[in-house]
């Protein structure tokens, strides 16, 4: 126990320097981040008090989707976190069993702040669950549903750091995404289990809170058991996984991408790669699948919530564009100084990978829009699609510079990014499409207007950015070390 | 004729002054070492000349470019082993070679052509498709060194070249040096293993706490009499080494 609490007490040192050495601690508007993160805990509280009233009544659908939120909150809190920083490299080379190392790893797996307020939020549904009629069942249902949750976002950021075990998750989402779509494509308008009200892990805390027998209560209970045991089980399989992870090394890789021609072209191919491996853009890949069963199925699409789609497409896409350096190395960082590029021509690569790989996405919309609504939609979606683009790049061209934060393959985008910054470039970026619905709906002679207009702030920022680029890369540099 | 010069070259971070007032003149074609113990100076000085650092103060002309007014036009002429081997995460050591080629404006036939013999040459060729992160610290550093090639650099930087590198490659390696030299690309090197410089270089330099102490021909060397390695702790101040008894 004292060599845990030694190894943790140093990573724990260790992980506060990095922000109080670089003064990072000032970075990314911390205020606005404790602002906002205060008006989510209000809301918060405020849903409670509902679910608490709600159960008193016999009901519990707040507070299933309380726990619901709960369950993501904890996968997404461990997606951000790379587990293989230079504190686990360390500790992996110490005489430490495996027991040992796992502990290790949860407690560096706990130790960001958001970790803490995730834990907090767990721990108030409590104040809920007072007011149902087995309180004290309830409460140990919803401790084993933490600890559940807990073990499944430990085992879900475990298994993405292997390969393997990657193609694995991406392939049974593909097929979960095809079920799912010809599903909805068959159903009647809203799908059946949109109407469910009860899912099974949370359903089961409710259930063990407020059933009115004892069988029903032990059931539920039982299954929880069950659930947090295979989820613990998974845990430790996946550190396993994860401590003996040799693959990789064998495989052939595809270097078609590389074939592209231009000066940038193997810039643009690796950002690509670089890209994909972010998990925030699958989210773009989801949006692209809700939005063309929208087309093939709407008794009547419309142009508008097209545009609206279109740009829910690019909203997960944002990391990319507002924090372009954040997936490169300081190493790999190196590289782009050593080659005998321009700032403008670094700037222009990023941008061209973005525009690409956002490109991807939504094609195969605006194919479905131009069969479902005609060329001219197809030509507003086209000049949408190409204002959002430019309006992304233009605050991203500022953002990349200005606020680089280090993003890790096979992660969320690091929450220690500038929440203020990202939130009025998400408002600033979205803007042309608010302008083309608008314009649409009142004079349809000025949407041309909008992708001249970004397009202008575009080229501008290319250009600061150039300008920039040389001053600011010590600063990316160091905020990537 | 020098390939390379610089003048008064400085770098300070905060208060430590890394590099003072740098003069240093490397003819053509010619192999120089830059040495020096850890911490000295030498890798900063390669990486203002290449680039990657902007010098605080001076300037360096490398091929009759400044480094300052022209640091494009410099990175063309020059290739770079640098220290930490800048090399992308998640990429083949191949795919690092299409993706440098076609930035020094290489067709995807020379890029091909050239890659390849590289790569045999540096007995790469059977690991290309290997990611560099998942790669040895030699075949990361043969890697780094292909792409400095490639483009068929004038004038060669080359940070601790020898170091992680198998017997065999090493001496690929220095047999390629002597070789290119001859024809007329000047390569500056820094590096520890004194054995190696000294057999390799014509020109070298001794750099300490950011200062010259020592620059001078290998040949003048040989004629007083004395060893890279003598010259060398003449002018380096070796800490004092207390006994480490309870070891072993």
């Amino acid at each position: 126990m004292d060599r845990i609490s030694n190894v943790v007490r140093w990573q724990w040192r260790a992980y506060w320097r990095r922000f109080a050495r670089g003064g990072k601690l000032s970075t990314g508007n911390q205020g606005f981040v404790l602002i906002i993160a205060g008006l989510i805990s209000f809301k918060y509280v405020m849903k409670l008090r509902v679910a608490a009233v709600e159960l008193a009544q016999g009901r519990a659908l707040i507070l299933e989707a309380l726990l619901a939120g709960i369950f993501a909150a904890w996968v997404v809190a461990f997606l951000t976190r790379d587990l293989n920083d230079d504190c686990w490299r360390r500790a992996r080379s110490l005489p430490l069993s495996l027991k040992e190392l796992f502990a290790v790893r949860l407690a560096s797996l706990l130790m960001p702040p958001y970790a803490w307020i995730v834990l907090a939020g767990s721990l108030a549904i409590a104040y809920p669950l007072w007011t149902a009629p087995r309180p004290l069942l309830g409460m140990l249902a919803a401790l084993i549903f933490i600890i559940f949750a807990v073990a499944m976002g430990v085992s879900a950021s475990q298994l993405l750091s292997v390969a393997k075990w990657r193609r694995i998750l991406a392939l049974s989402s593909v097929i979960l995404v095809v079920i799912v779509s010809v599903y909805v494509i068959q159903s009647p308008w809203p799908p059946r289990f949109m109407t469910v009200s009860s899912l099974p892990p949370m359903a089961l805390v409710a259930r063990a809170a407020s059933a009115g027998n004892a069988w029903t209560t032990a059931m539920s209970l039982g299954s929880l058991v069950v659930l947090m045991a295979l989820g613990l089980g998974a845990a430790v399989f996946s550190f396993r996984l994860t401590l003996n992870d040799e693959s990789g090394n064998s495989a052939r890789r595809l270097a078609w991408s590389f074939n592209f021609p231009g000066q940038l072209s193997g810039l643009v191919a690796k950002d690509l790669r670089y890209f994909r491996r972010l998990l925030d853009v699958y989210f773009g890949l989801l949006a692209v699948v809700v939005a063309s069963i929208y087309l093939v199925t709407a008794d009547v699409a419309s142009t508008e919530v097209s545009i609206i789609f279109l740009t829910m497409i690019f909203l997960p896409n944002c990391p990319l564009a507002f924090n372009y350096f954040g997936l490169e190395s300081a190493s790999g960082l190196d590289r782009y100084k050593l080659l005998p590029l321009a700032g403008k021509a670094i700037v222009l690569s990023k941008n061209v990978a973005f525009a690409a790989f956002c490109g991807i996405q939504i094609s195969p919309v605006l194919l479905l829009v131009v069969w479902r609504l005609g060329i001219t939609a197809g030509l507003i979606g086209l000049m949408t699609s190409a204002s959002l683009a430019c309006a992304y790049l233009a605050w991203g061209n500022w953002m990349s510079l200005s606020h680089p934060v280090r993003m890790h393959f096979f992660r969320f985008s690091s929450s220690s990014a500038s929440i203020f910054d990202a939130m009025a470039g998400i408002m600033f970026a979205s803007s042309p499409a608010i302008l083309i619905i608008y314009f649409l709906n009142n004079s349809r002679s000025l949407v041309a207007l909008v992708p001249l207009a970004f397009g202008v702030m575009y080229i501008a920022s290319v250009l600061l950015a150039a300008r920039r680029f040389p001053v600011k890369v010590e600063k990316i540099e160091r905020a990537l070390a | 004729m020098s390939e390379i010069e610089t003048y008064n070259l400085s770098k300070t971070f905060g208060r430590l002054q890394a590099v003072q007032n740098l003069n240093l003149q490397v003819p053509k074609g010619s192999i120089f070492g830059f040495l020096g113990p850890n911490g000295s100076g030498k890798s900063t000085t390669v990486k203002m000349l290449t680039g990657l650092l902007k010098p605080s103060g001076g300037d360096a002309v490398i091929g009759g470019t400044s480094i300052l007014t022209s640091p494009v036009e410099v990175k063309k002429k020059i290739g770079v082993l640098p220290e930490d081997l800048a090399l992308f995460e998640a990429l083949t050591i191949w795919e690092h070679l299409l993706l440098s080629g076609p930035v020094y404006g290489l067709s995807k036939d020379e890029i091909s052509e050239r890659g390849e013999q590289l790569l045999v040459y540096l007995d790469l060729w059977s690991n290309r498709n290997t990611y560099v992160d998942e790669a040895s610290t030699g075949m990361r550093k043969k890697c780094a060194l292909a792409m400095a090639l490639l483009h068929n650099p004038q004038v060669l930087f080359l940070d601790e070249p020898f170091e992680g590198i198998d017997p065999v490659a090493s001496r690929n390696i220095k047999n390629l040096l002597v070789k290119i030299a001859h024809k007329g690309v000047t390569i500056f090197l820094t590096s520890h293993i004194l054995e190696v410089v000294e057999r390799l270089v014509d020109n070298f330099a001794i750099i300490v706490s950011g200062e010259i102490v020592c620059s001078q021909t290998m040949a003048e060397t040989i004629d007083a009499g004395e060893t890279l390695e003598e010259l060398f702790f003449r002018h380096v101040v070796r800490p004092h080494a207390e006994e480490l008894e309870w070891i072993g």
